[in-house]
C-alpha cells in the first residue's frame, strides 16, 4: 500500500474535538470585500503610474501594410507606444503547449499583431499616456493601413474547398503535420484528436438501434464581471513587478517572461483580488503590453480593458458541431459510438476539443468506441479554456441522443443511464480507467429524487434530465505555515481565491491539527513569496493545495514534536502530536497543548514554518466527479421564450470541506451551463465583426431568469486525499445544456439540436413542426 | 511485448505512430528500450528526476499511484500516455 494511503487512512481514523471541515466558516476575506477595501487589479495605485490603452483592429482578417504613430507619439501627455516592434525579433522555435505544439511566434503575435491581423480586436499598437482621456484620443491618431482580406467566420467557412488560409507565414512548417491538408490543399484544421477502442463495425453491428444526430453549439464567454488589467513597473535595475487579475500568477509569471525574453527571476507577479474567471484568466492579454509601456515610459503604468474588448478580444469557449452516432441493444445497453467534434479554435490553433473528446462518454460503458476531434481556426478572438473546457458541447450531444434512446426504447432516461452507468475500473475513452468515483450513488440520488418523480400537470412545461462528466486536474501546489508564539498560524498558499479557497484550505490546515479554524489567518502568496503553484482552475485548489496545506500541518505537528522533546529531555518518537486533542503527548502523563507549545517556541530555537512544495498526484489521486440535473421549464408557443421553472442540480462532490461554498460552484456552474442552452452566444456580421459585444446585446442570464438551484451533495470521499476531496467546480457546467434541451422536447416535442434554443429558434421550429 | 499508446499531442515525437511495442518488464525498461525507437518521445516522458509529473502513466488502465519506473509490466500490457486535460 503506498505510504500515502497509510496516512490517510489513520488520519481519516482521527476525529478532532474541535473541527471546521463540513462547516459553514465565515469567509475571511469577506468584510474587505463587501466593504469595498479590497484591492483588485484595477484599484492598484503607484506613485507617478499612467495609463495604458490599445489600438485593436477594426478588421477581423488583413495584412497590415504600415502603422504609423509619430502624430500619437507627437500628442502632449502621450509617453509611450508600442507595437510588435518591440516585442523579441520574431524566432522560428516550437512551443509546446497543453493542447500541442505550435510556432512559438504564434504566441507574441496574438498579444500585438505584426504581419496580419487575425480577429476585430487583435491589438496593433499600444498607448502610454498621463490619462485615460489622452491615450484615447491618441489611439485615434494612430494610422494603419491594412489590405482586408475574406472573413472566416464559421465552420463551414474554415472547411470550405476555398476557404482563406489563416496562417499562410510558413511558421506552421516548423510543427509537421499542424495543419491537416484536405485534398492535397492547405487548410483551417489545426490538428485531430483521436481516441476510442475496440471495434467500431463490430460494435455496431451488435446494434438492434441506432441514432445519427449533429449538434450544434455557440461560442459563448465565461462572462466574468471584473475585465482584464495589469499594472506594471519595468524598474531600472531591469526587474519588473506586475499587478493582475488572475487565476494564477505563476503561470502568468511564464508566459511573461517567454514572449518579452526576460529571466523568470526578474519578474515578479502578485495575484490581485479577482472578480471571476472560469479559465478565462488563465491567459496573458495586457500584462508584457504593460510591461514594454512601463519600460518606455519609466512610469508604472496600468492597462484595463472594457466589456467590449473583452468579448471581442479575450478567449471565450468554441462554438462547436458534434456529430454523435450511437448503437444500443432493445434492452438499452449501449454497444458502439462514433463521435466526429468539430471545435472553433478562433485565430490561432488550440480549442479544447480534447477534453471534449475526453469526456463525451464519460458517464458511460460503451466497449466500441471511436472519437476524432478536430481543432478549426477561423477569424475569431483565440479560444481560452472555459469551465470543463470542451466538454459541455460534446456531452450534450451525447446526453440529448440518449434521452432520445430512452424515449425509443421506453425506458426511464435515469435508468437507461443506469444500465450504462461507467463505474470504478471501467474504460475511459483516454485508455485509463475510472477510479473510485460516485457515478451509480450520483444516478440513484437522482432517480429517487422528489424533483425526478413529482408529477408535471401544465401545459407545454416539461422536464429533462442529463448527466455530465470532469476529469478534474491535480498538479504542483505550495504551502507555507509560520506558526506565532500566541498558538495563531499564519498559512500562506499560491492558490489565488476565487471560490473561498482561502477558508477551504484554512479549514483542512486547522483540521489536520485539531485547532480552531478562526486561529488561522489565511492568506495567497505571490511568485516570490511562496513556492510553484498551478492556476486556481480545473478544478484542483481544494484537492492539490488541501494536499499541501495537510502536508504544511504535518510539518509543523513534527517540528513541534522535535522541539518538545528537547524540553522534555525524552527522545522524540516518545512524542505525539495528536490532532483529536491539539496536544503532544509524551511518555507518563506528559501532555502539552499546541497553544502551550508554540509559546515555548522562542526560547527553544525560535518561530517553526511548516512547508510543502509538492506535486499533488505524486502523493494523491484526483478524484473524478460525475453530476445529473433535473431541469424543468415552461416554453411559450406565442413568443419562444423558455422559461426554468425548476432546477436541481446533484453531485458527487468528494467530501464537502465548505458545503456553501460548494452549492456555490454547483448553482454558479448550472447557471453558466443554462445560459449557454438559452441565451448566450456570439453573433457575428458577414465581415467578421461581433455583433452583440456589449453585456446589453450578450444576453446572460440574471437572477430574474432563474429559479432558486436546488443542490444535493452527495459525498462519495476521495480516496487519494486526507478528507476526501474532490474537485466540484467544474462538471456542473456540463449537465445544463442537454437537461434543457431535453426538457423542451419533453413539453412541446422539439428536438433541440443547436444551442442556445433562443425564442427565435424554438419559433422557428415549432412553425417548422407545425407545416 | 507491451504496447505503448501514444496520444495525439506526442504523435509527432514517434513518427505519428499511435502505438509502439516496447520490450521490458518494468516501466523503466519500457521507456528505456523505447529510447531507441522513439528518443525525442522518451524525453517527453521521462526527466532526470523520474516520469514527468504533467504526464499520468496507465498501466492496463490503472494510472500510476506514484512515480514508479519500478512498477511491472506484463507481456501483454496496454500502457497509456495519458496528457494533462486543462482545466477552466
Amino acid at each position: 500500500m503506498p505510504s500515502y494511503f497509510k496516512e490517510v487512512m489513520q488520519m481519516t481514523m482521527l476525529e478532532p474535538k474541535i473541527s471546521s471541515v463540513g462547516t459553514n466558516t465565515v469567509r475571511p476575506d469577506g468584510i474587505d470585500k463587501v466593504t469595498g477595501r479590497a484591492i483588485y487589479g484595477a484599484d492598484v495605485r503607484l506613485p507617478n503610474m499612467i495609463v495604458g490603452r490599445v489600438k485593436r483592429s477594426p478588421h477581423a482578417h488583413a495584412i497590415i501594410k504600415n502603422i504609423d504613430v509619430s502624430k500619437a507619439l507627437a500628442l502632449p501627455g502621450v509617453l509611450a507606444v508600442v507595437t510588435s516592434d518591440d516585442f523579441p525579433e520574431p524566432v522560428e522555435a516550437i512551443l509546446q503547449t497543453l493542447r500541442g505544439p505550435m510556432p512559438a511566434q504564434w504566441d507574441i503575435e496574438r498579444l500585438m499583431a505584426r504581419r496580419k491581423v487575425l480577429f476585430k480586436g487583435h491589438p496593433v499598437a499600444a498607448i502610454a499616456a498621463t490619462d485615460g482621456h489622452i491615450a484615447e484620443d491618441a489611439l485615434d491618431l494612430i494610422e494603419v493601413e491594412y489590405e482586408v482580406l475574406p472573413p472566416v467566420v464559421t465552420i463551414d467557412d474554415a472547411l470550405a474547398p476555398d476557404a482563406p488560409i489563416l496562417h499562410d507565414d510558413g511558421l506552421d512548417s516548423l510543427v509537421e503535420d499542424l495543419f491537416q491538408p484536405v485534398d492535397g490543399r492547405p487548410s483551417n484544421i489545426a490538428r485531430t484528436v483521436e481516441m476510442g477502442f475496440g471495434d467500431i463495425e463490430e460494435g455496431f453491428s451488435q446494434a438492434e438501434v441506432v441514432l445519427e444526430r449533429v449538434y450544434e453549439t455557440a461560442m459563448s464567454h465565461q462572462g466574468y464581471i471584473e475585465t482584464h488589467n495589469a499594472t506594471a513597473i519595468w524598474n531600472q535595475d531591469g526587474k519588473i513587478t506586475l499587478w493582475t487579475s488572475t487565476q494564477g500568477a505563476f503561470g502568468i509569471r511564464q508566459n511573461v517572461s517567454r514572449v518579452l525574453g526576460i529571466s523568470l527571476g526578474d519578474l515578479r507577479v502578485i495575484p490581485a483580488e479577482i472578480g471571476g474567471g472560469f479559465g478565462g484568466k488563465t491567459v496573458v492579454y495586457l500584462e508584457p503590453i504593460a510591461a514594454l509601456l512601463s519600460r518606455k515610459s519609466g512610469r508604472p503604468v496600468q492597462v484595463t480593458m472594457n466589456r467590449t474588448e473583452v468579448l471581442e478580444a479575450t478567449g471565450p469557449t468554441s462554438g462547436t458541431r458534434s456529430f454523435v452516432k450511437i448503437g444500443a441493444t432493445r434492452e438499452g445497453k449501449i454497444v458502439a459510438a462514433d463521435i466526429r467534434l468539430e471545435y472553433e479554435a478562433g485565430a490561432y490553433p488550440g480549442s479544447p476539443v480534447a477534453g471534449g473528446a475526453r469526456c463525451a462518454l464519460g458517464p458511460y460503458v460503451v466497449p466500441h468506441q471511436r472519437i476524432l476531434g478536430l481543432d478549426i481556426v477561423l477569424n475569431r478572438p483565440k479560444t481560452a479554456a472555459y469551465r470543463a473546457p470542451g466538454a459541455p458541447a460534446s456531452e450534450f450531444a451525447v446526453e440529448a441522443v440518449i434521452d432520445e434512446l430512452a424515449e425509443m426504447l421506453d425506458i426511464d432516461p435515469m435508468e437507461l443511464r443506469d444500465m450504462n452507468a461507467a463505474v470504478e475500473g471501467d474504460r475511459r475513452s483516454d485508455g485509463a480507467t475510472h477510479g473510485s468515483v460516485g457515478s451509480r450513488e450520483v444516478i440513484t440520488t437522482t432517480s429517487e429524487h422528489p424533483h425526478y418523480r413529482a408529477e408535471i400537470t401544465q401545459k407545454d412545461v416539461g422536464r429533462g434530465v442529463a448527466m455530465g462528466f470532469w476529469q478534474n486536474g491535480g498538479g504542483e501546489s505550495s504551502a507555507y505555515a509560520n506558526v506565532h508564539e500566541d498558538g495563531k498560524v499564519t498559512l500562506i498558499t499560491g492558490s489565488v481565491d476565487i471560490g473561498g479557497q482561502r477558508a477551504s484550505l484554512a479549514m483542512q490546515f486547522a483540521d489536520t491539527l485539531g485547532i480552531n479554524y478562526e486561529d488561522i489567518n489565511s492568506l495567497v502568496g505571490d511568485t516570490d513569496t511562496i513556492g510553484y503553484t498551478g492556476n486556481t482552475g480545473g478544478s484542483r485548489t481544494t484537492f492539490a493545495t488541501g494536499w499541501a496545506v495537510y502536508q504544511a500541518a504535518v510539518d509543523v505537528s513534527t517540528q513541534l514534536e522535535e522541539r518538545i522533546a528537547k524540553i522534555w529531555e525524552v527522545p522524540v518518537d516518545d512524542v505525539n502530536y495528536s490532532p483529536i486533542d491539539a496536544s503532544l503527548h509524551g511518555p507518563g502523563d506528559l501532555v502539552m497543548t499546541f497553544r502551550e507549545a508554540a509559546a515555548k517556541l522562542p526560547s527553544t530555537g525560535g518561530m517553526v514554518q511548516g512547508r510543502a512544495d509538492l506535486v499533488s498526484t505524486n502523493v494523491g489521486k484526483v478524484g473524478a466527479c460525475f453530476g445529473a440535473h433535473i431541469a424543468d421549464v415552461h416554453v411559450d408557443r406565442d413568443t419562444g421564450k423558455v422559461t426554468v421553472l425548476r432546477y436541481t442540480a446533484i453531485q458527487d462532490v468528494g467530501r464537502a470541506i465548505h458545503p456553501a461554498y460548494v452549492e456555490g460552484q454547483i448553482q454558479g456552474g448550472a447557471v453558466q451551463g443554462i445560459g449557454m442552452a438559452l441565451n448566450e452566444e456570439y453573433v457575428y456580421n458577414d465581415d467578421g465583426s461581433m455583433a452583440n459585444s456589449s453585456f446589453l446585446d450578450y444576453r446572460m442570464p440574471v437572477a430574474n431568469d432563474l429559479p432558486a438551484i436546488d443542490t444535493v451533495l452527495v459525498e462519495v470521499p476521495n480516496p487519494g486525499h486526507p478528507f476526501g476531496v474532490r474537485g466540484v467546480g467544474e462538471v456542473p457546467i456540463v449537465p445544463p445544456l442537454a437537461a434543457i434541451a431535453n426538457a423542451i422536447y419533453d413539453a412541446v416535442g422539439i428536438r433541440v439540436s443547436s444551442l442556445p434554443a433562443n425564442p427565435e429558434s424554438i419559433l422557428r421550429e415549432l412553425a417548422e413542426r407545425e407545416s | 511485448m507491451p504496447i505503448i499508446h501514444i496520444p495525439n499531442a506526442l504523435q509527432t515525437f514517434c513518427e505519428k505512430r499511435d502505438s509502439v511495442e516496447v520490450a521490458g518488464t518494468t516501466l523503466r525498461e519500457v521507456f528505456r528500450n523505447l529510447e531507441s525507437i522513439c528518443p525525442e518521445l522518451t524525453t517527453q516522458i521521462i526527466s532526470s528526476e523520474g516520469l514527468r509529473s504533467d504526464l499520468a502513466v496507465a498501466i492496463d488502465g490503472s494510472i500510476l499511484d506514484s512515480r514508479g519506473l519500478t512498477e511491472t509490466v506484463d507481456t501483454d500490457s496496454d500502457i497509456y500516455l495519458v496528457p494533462p486535460l486543462g482545466g477552466g
